[in-house]
C-alpha cells in the first residue's frame, strides 16, 4: 500500500522534473478524499506547503517546530526529532509527513500500517519542487501543487531578471564560533536559491569542513554581497563590517550587507518568495552604495 | 650565572621567532614565507621593502594570523610562567596554575554569562571574557580567605582550593543542568580556543603579561630560597609567607587574564616548566625566563597543530594534552643522561 | 658581643625560655643541656625565627625585626637541613647572598667571589658544581657552613652541626668551625648534645636548664660531675686525661 503510493508519486515527480509549466491530469482530489482526511506533519517545511496547496483544513496536528502558519495545530508533544509514536497513534492519522527520517518512526508507522511520506531535507529548489508535487499527490491537491510550483518558478526567474546580478559573489553567514564561520554554502537550500537567482556562492560545498569555513577563505574570495540572518545566533551587518581585516572585502567597502529573516531564507517552503523579494529589494538599495 | 645563560636565552628566543614565523605561514590561503618575512621587517620603523603582497594577503596576515600567533604566544607564556611560579611557591612539581580555584571560578563566570545570554560589554570586551576573569579572581579570594581561617600553612591553601573548586563546579553543573541549551557553548569555551577578533584579545592580555610577568621574573630568585624550606629561607633573609602570597597573587592574575581570553587550556602550566627543568635545570632564576620563551613556542605550535592535524579545528586543550603528555613521557625516559 | 636580656618565650602555654639573660663573645660558645629543654628554641629566637619578649643586642644595637636585616646580623643552620633537588653547591651557597642583592638584580661578581671564598675556606671548592642532594652528610654540612659564611654576619648559630655524621666527619666539621671562628672573628653559638665533643672544641659553655642559663663558664667550670649530674638527672662520670676529657653516664 505504502510502497505503491510512494512509487506512483516518484514516477510523477520524475515527469514533473523535466517540465517547468505542466499541470497533471490525474483524478481530481474529490474522488479519493476519504483517504487523507487526517494529516499529521512532523516537518515545518511540509506544514507550510500543505497549507499553501489547500490541504491545511485536513491537518490535525503539526510538530512543535512548525510555527507557520499560526493556525496550524501545533502539538507540543510532537517533537520533529523525537516523535512520540503513542501521541501519533492517539491522533489516528491517515497520513504522517516526516522530514527528519532518522528517528526510526518510519518503521514504526509501517508496522502500524499508517501511511507516511518521508521527505528528506531539500537541498535545492528542484528538490523542493518535487516535495511539493509529492505532497500534492499524497493529499489529492495535485493541481494546486503544480500551481504553487509554477508560481515559485516564475517568481525565481522574474527575480533573476530584475536582479541582473550575473555572477555577483555572495556570502551568507549563519553564525560563528571559536572555530570559524557557518555559512549557507552552494550545497545548501539557500545557496541553491542564490545560484538560481544568478549569484555566485563564494563558498562551495567541497570547501566546507564540518560546516565551518575559515576567515582567511572569506577574505580571499572577496564577496561583493554579504547576507546575514536576523536572529541572535548570527552577527549583525555592523558587527560583520567591524571585524578586523574585513574592511577590505568588496562587500564591506561598498557597504553591501543585508539582513534577512532566518526562517524564510532557509525553510524549503512557499515563503521563499518572501525571502527572494527581500533579496531583490535589499540588493536594489545597496547596489547604489559605492565607496 | 645569569651571564652564562644569556647566550642560551638568546638562542631560545631565536627559536621562538622561528616558531612564530612557521606559525604565521600557516593558513587556508597560502602565502609565500619570503613575502611574509619582508612584510614583518616592514613593521620596523625605517624599513620599507616591497613585499608584493596583495591587500587581501596583508589583511589576512595583519588581522588574522599575526594576532592569533601573538595571542597563542602570550597565553602560552602566561600559563607556563604561572605554573612554574606555583610550583615554586608550593614546592610541589605537580602544582599547576589552576590550583587555587582559578579554573572553576573562570568556568562558573563563563557559564553565568553564557546562560544569561549577556552579550558584549563596553569597550567591545566580550561578556565571557569579563565574567570569567572576575570569576577567577573571586574564586582565589575565597580560597585565600578560607585558608586564613586555618592558618598560613601552604597546605591549607591547597585544601581550600580543592574545596572551593568543588563548590563552584557544583554550582556550574547545576546551572548547566537547568539550561541545557547552553551546555555546548560552555563546553566549547572550557575546551579552550585561540580565536581572535583582530588584536582585541592580544591587547586585553598583553598588559597583564607585562604587569605580572616582570615582577614574577624578578621574584624568581626568592623562589630559589624557598627551596630550602621556610625556616632556612627566613634565616636567609626572606619572609616566606609574604613571598608566597605575592607570587601567587601575580601568578593568579596572570592566569585569570589568560583563561578569560582563551578558556581552560590544560597541561601547559605543568609540562613546560617540567620540561625546562629537565633540560635547563631547576633554578627559578632561569626557569621562569625559559618557561616564558618555551611556553610561548609550545602553545604557538600546539595552535598550528589544532588547525592542521585533523581536518576540522581541534580544541586546543585537546592538542596540548594529547601531544604534550606523550612528549613529556619521552623526555622523562631519556632523562638518564642528566645528573 | 651578643647580649640577651630577660628573654621570655611562651609556646603552647608553656614558658620555654624563662627570663634568660646572658652574653656571648667571639669564639665558640657551646650550649649544653638535656633534650627538649629549649636550646633549639633559644637559637631560633636569636635568629629571629620565633617571637620573643625581652632584648637581644649585638654590640649595643637591638637586632632587627625585619628578616632581611636580621639575616645579615645572624646566620643560622637548623638541626635538620633541607636538601633541595637539582641544586648545585654553588647555588646553595649563593642563597646566603640573598640579602646582599637588591630586588632588581641577580648575583654579581662580588657575590660569586664570596661563594668561591666561602667554599674554599671550608675546603669544599671541589664540590662547587655537585648537586647538594648527592653530597655525603659531612660534605653537606661543610657546604651549609660555607653558605652561612657568605651571609657575612658576625653571629653564627648552629643547632647540632654534627647531627647524623660519623665520628670522623663530626670532628672534621668541628675543626672547620674552629678554623672559621678564628679566621673571621665570629661569635659562634653551638648546640651540641655530645658532651665529649663539646668539651673538646668549645671555648665557653652555657648550661641550659629549666628555661634559662644556669651556669656559664669554661671547661674547668662546667665539666664537674655534680653540676652535670644534676642537670642531666643521671650519674655523670668525668675522667680527665692528657688527651682530654672523657665524659659518660653510668
Amino acid at each position: 500500500m505504502i510502497q505503491r503510493s510512494i512509487s506512483v508519486a516518484l514516477i510523477f515527480t520524475l515527469l514533473l522534473f523535466g517540465c517547468s509549466n505542466t499541470t497533471t491530469e490525474l483524478e481530481d482530489s474529490s474522488s479519493s478524499q476519504d483517504e487523507t482526511n487526517r494529516i499529521i506533519s512532523l516537518d515545518p517545511s511540509s506544514t507550510e506547503i500543505l497549507y499553501a496547496i489547500g490541504a491545511g483544513d485536513r491537518v490535525i496536528a503539526v510538530d512543535s517546530y512548525s510555527d507557520y502558519p499560526t493556525e496550524a495545530p501545533s502539538d507540543s508533544n510532537l517533537d520533529a526529532f523525537n516523535p512520540d509514536l503513542e501521541v501519533i497513534l492517539n491522533l489516528d492519522p491517515d497520513l504522517v509527513i516526516l522530514g527528519f527520517s532518522e528517528s526510526g518512526l518510519a518503521e514504526d508507522l509501517a508496522d502500524q500500517e499508517i501511511e507516511y511520506l518521508e521527505l528528506p531535507t531539500a537541498n535545492s529548489l528542484e528538490q523542493m519542487y518535487s516535495h511539493i508535487s509529492e505532497l500534492g499527490l499524497a493529499t489529492e491537491q495535485i493541481d494546486e501543487a503544480a500551481a504553487l510550483v509554477a508560481e515559485i518558478r516564475k517568481n525565481v526567474s522574474d527575480a533573476k531578471e530584475e536582479l541582473n546580478v550575473e555572477g555577483l559573489k555572495v556570502y551568507h553567514e549563519v553564525g560563528s564560533d571559536n572555530s570559524g564561520f557557518y555559512t549557507n554554502h552552494s550545497g545548501t537550500f539557500t545557496g541553491d536559491i542564490y545560484t538560481e537567482l544568478g549569484f555566485e556562492n563564494i563558498v562551495l560545498e567541497e570547501e566546507v569542513v564540518n560546516g565551518l569555513v575559515d576567515a582567511e577563505v572569506i577574505l580571499d574570495k572577496n564577496p561583493d554581497l554579504i547576507v546575514t540572518n536576523s536572529d541572535d545566533f548570527a552577527a549583525s551587518p555592523d558587527e560583520i563590517s567591524n571585524r578586523p581585516g574585513w574592511e577590505k572585502i568588496s562587500a564591506v567597502e561598498n557597504t553591501r550587507l543585508i539582513s534577512v529573516d532566518t526562517t524564510t531564507s532557509s525553510r524549503s517552503g512557499p515563503r521563499i518568495i518572501e525571502f527572494i523579494d527581500s533579496i531583490v529589494k535589499a540588493n536594489e538599495s545597496v547596489s547604489s552604495n559605492t565607496n | 650565572m645569569i651571564n652564562n645563560n644569556l647566550a642560551k636565552y638568546l638562542l631560545c628566543l631565536l627559536g621562538l621567532i622561528c616558531v612564530m614565523l612557521f606559525a604565521i605561514s600557516f593558513g587556508s590561503v597560502s602565502i609565500d614565507i619570503d613575502k611574509i618575512i619582508i612584510h614583518l621587517l616592514n613593521q620596523f620603523p625605517g624599513i620599507s621593502l616591497n613585499s608584493n603582497l596583495t591587500d587581501t594577503e596583508i589583511s589576512i596576515l595583519n588581522q588574522i594570523r599575526l594576532p592569533r600567533v601573538f595571542l597563542a604566544g602570550l597565553v602560552g607564556a602566561a600559563l607556563s610562567l604561572s605554573g612554574a611560579t606555583y610550583q615554586g611557591a608550593f614546592k610541589n612539581d605537580l602544582a599547576d596554575p589552576y590550583l587555587l580555584g582559578v579554573a572553576s571560578g573562570a568556568g562558573l563566570g563563563a557559564t553565568i554569562s553564557i546562560v544569561f545570554g549577556v552579550h558584549s560589554l563596553a569597550n567591545s570586551v566580550p561578556a565571557t571574557t569579563f565574567f570569567s576573569f572576575i570569576g577567577a579572581l573571586l574564586a582565589v579570594v575565597m580560597v585565600v580567605s578560607f585558608a586564613r581561617f586555618a592558618g598560613k600553612d601552604s597546605s591549607n591553601l591547597l585544601l581550600a582550593g580543592v574545596a572551593v573548586a568543588a563548590f563552584l563546579t557544583a554550582i556550574q553543573t547545576y546551572m548547566l543542568q537547568a539550561n541545557r541549551d547552553s551546555i555546548v557553548q560552555v563546553y566549547i569555551w572550557i575546551l579552550g580556543g585561540l580565536s581572535t577578533s583582530g588584536w582585541d584579545e592580544v591587547l586585553l592580555i598583553a598588559p597583564y603579561v607585562l604587569i605580572c610577568g616582570v615582577p614574577l621574573i624578578m621574584l624568581g630568585k626568592y623562589l630559589d630560597v624557598l627551596r630550602v624550606g621556610d625556616t632556612e629561607a627566613k634565616s636567609l633573609g626572606i619572609n616566606p609567607t609574604k613571598i608566597r602570597l605575592t607570587v601567587v597573587l601575580f601568578a593568579t592574575l596572570l592566569t585569570a587574564a589568560a583563561v578569560s581570553v582563551s578558556g581552560l587550556i590544560s597541561f601547559v602550566g605543568l609540562i613546560v616548566p617540567h620540561t625546562v627543568r629537565i633540560v635547563f635545570g631547576s633554578s627559578y632564576k632561569s626557569l621562569l625566563i625559559y618557561s616564558v620563551i618555551i611556553g610561548s613556542a609550545f602553545l604557538i605550535l600546539a595552535d598550528v597543530g589544532s588547525r592542521i592535524l585533523v581536518s576540522s579545528q581541534l580544541p586546543i586543550g585537546v592538542v596540548t594534552a594529547g601531544i604534550g603528555a606523550p612528549f613529556f613521557i619521552f623526555i622523562l625516559a631519556t632523562r638518564n643522561n642528566h645528573a | 658581643m651578643l647580649e640577651l636580656k630577660n628573654l621570655e618565650i611562651e609556646l603552647s602555654k608553656k614558658l620555654i625560655i624563662n627570663n634568660l639573660s646572658t652574653k656571648f663573645d667571639q669564639g665558640i660558645n657551646i650550649v649544653i643541656g638535656p633534650n627538649g629543654a629549649g636550646k633549639s628554641t633559644l637559637l631560633k629566637s636569636i635568629a629571629g625565627l620565633i617571637k620573643y619578649s625581652g632584648s637581644i643586642k649585638f654590640d649595643g644595637t637591638e637586632l632587627s625585626n625585619k628578616t632581611n636585616v636580621r639575616s645579615s646580623e645572624v646566620a643560622y643552620l637548623p638541626q635538620n637541613l633541607v636538601i633541595p633537588n637539582q641544586m648545585t653547591a654553588a647555588e646553595y651557597v649563593l642563597l646566603g647572598r640573598t640579602r646582599h642583592q637588591s630586588f632588581f638584580s641577580y648575583e654579581d661578581k662580588v657575590d660569586r667571589d664570596s661563594v668561591n671564598t666561602s667554599l674554599q675556606s671550608v675546603g669544599a671548592d671541589n664540590l662547587i658544581d655537585r648537586f647538594v642532594s648527592e653530597l655525603s652528610g659531612g660534605e653537606l654540612r661543610r657546604v651549609a657552613l660555607a653558605r652561612t659564611l657568605s651571609q657575612e654576619s658576625p653571629v653564627l648559630l648552629l643547632d647540632e652541626p654534627t647531627e647524623g655524621l660519623d665520628i670522623g666527619a663530626q670532628v672534621e666539621v668541628l675543626r672547620l668551625i674552629q678554623k672559621v671562628s678564628k679566621e673571621n672573628g665570629l661569635i659562634i653559638v653551638l648546640v651540641l648534645h655530645d658532651l665529649n665533643l663539646a668539651a673538646r672544641f668549645g671555648q665557653l659553655f652555657y648550661v641550659f636548664s629549666n628555661g634559662t642559663i644556669i651556669r656559664k663558664g669554661d671547661s674547668e667550670d662546667i665539666f664537674e660531675t655534680e653540676i652535670l649530674s644534676e642537670v642531666y638527672n643521671t650519674q655523670i662520670i668525668i675522667e680527665k686525661s692528657k688527651a682530654g676529657l672523657n665524659i659518660y653516664s653510668e
